[in-house]
């Protein structure tokens, strides 16, 4: 399995739901601007954090390998 | 903070589709691989419309039958990939969702008069608000009046038109207030099919924004909440009002579009 090694979120996409702050707490919160952020560095585990990916309703998170390569979650 | 209710993926059936104008898209999904689909009035869903694309539509409408039949009330003016994979679903199709997301709910202790400002296809999660709240008046906490002011750019595009007046035919408490900002030079309210004697430009129909139905209506009456769903130009105007009127900032509820 993929070792998660960098996220991203595309904040122009971002509606602010919050659900992935909620289904990984360590790794992502919502700023000022009601936009999710990721928290650095993470430490929620690997299959929360691909929770949250797949739960974004508009998909905004992505998240990549060592080689840079993203991972499908869905 | 979403708490409960987190988003599961399912498969739904198209069990109904209606064109309620020449944008607005009137939606019924039965869900199939889920027992049940809960979620509160409010809320909404995302939709896959392509590969590794997906779209956010609020929920039209709070559960009233066993069915478990939700729907969705989308806009198709923009014609992106979400609009065009709505105009392409027939009866019958089978899609993917997730849901239910969103926060924009009624609160459980929601009590006095309850204001809804809703534009365009904003009025989706507020119907289901309002169909929630009217018919649990007796348990969600102490509500006075319920008023709806719902705005179009164009006499065709105001959907649930008769819906929302039978509502306030047999609710005590419901009043349904209509702005139009650029109706055609023909269109006078007593066209609409309407049994309200009041179908005519004042207080229950309006030639401009609801925004300056909300100003005069705040000179006899102040909300204790407000919810408001629709174009940000008004949703920044009448959050600016309702605060400066006195409203809790904190009682004014909105879900941006």
């Amino acid at each position: 399995m993929s070792k998660i090694s960098k996220i991203e979120i595309d904040t122009t996409l971002c509606i602010g739901d919050g659900t992935c702050e909620v289904l990984a707490p360590k790794s992502f919160k919502l700023n000022s601007e009601g936009k999710s952020i990721v928290i650095r560095p993470w430490t929620d585990n690997e299959e929360d954090i691909k929770r949250a990916v797949e739960s974004c309703p508009v998909l905004a998170i992505k998240i990549f390998d060592e080689e840079g390569k993203e991972i499908s979650v869905n | 903070m979403l708490t409960k209710n987190l988003p599961k993926k399912f498969t739904a059936k198209v069990f109904f589709k209606e064109n309620l104008s020449l944008h607005f898209v009137h939606l019924g999904f039965l869900p199939l691989d889920i027992p049940s689909f809960e979620y509160e009035a409010g809320q909404y869903i995302s939709l896959v419309v392509g590969e590794g694309v997906r779209r956010a539509y609020s929920i039209a409408n709070w559960k009233v039958e066993p069915s478990g039949v939700f729907e969705l009330l989308i806009d198709t003016k923009s014609q992106g990939v979400g609009s065009e994979y709505i105009k392409s679903l027939n009866i019958g199709d089978v899609v993917e969702m997730l849901g239910p997301y969103g926060k924009f709910t009624v609160p459980q202790d929601i009590q006095g008069t309850v204001w809804f400002l809703a534009t365009g296809s904003g009025v989706a999660p507020i119907k289901a608000q309002i169909e929630y709240l009217v018919g649990n008046l007796e348990c969600v906490g102490n509500v006075k009046n319920i008023r709806l002011l719902y705005g179009t750019k164009l006499e065709q595009d105001l959907v649930f038109f008769n819906y929302f007046e039978n509502i306030a035919e047999t609710s005590d408490n419901f009043y349904y207030h209509l702005a139009l900002s650029t109706p055609s030079e023909s269109f006078s309210p007593s066209n609409m099919k309407s049994s309200n004697p009041l179908s005519v430009w004042g207080e229950y129909w309006h030639k401009g924004h609801i925004t300056e139905i909300a100003k005069n209506l705040l000179l006899k009456e102040k909300p204790e909440y407000v919810f408001l769903c629709g174009h940000p130009g008004m949703m920044n105007e009448a959050t600016e009002l309702f605060t400066n009127s006195g409203v809790d900032p904190k009682k004014i509820l909105f879900e941006k579009y």
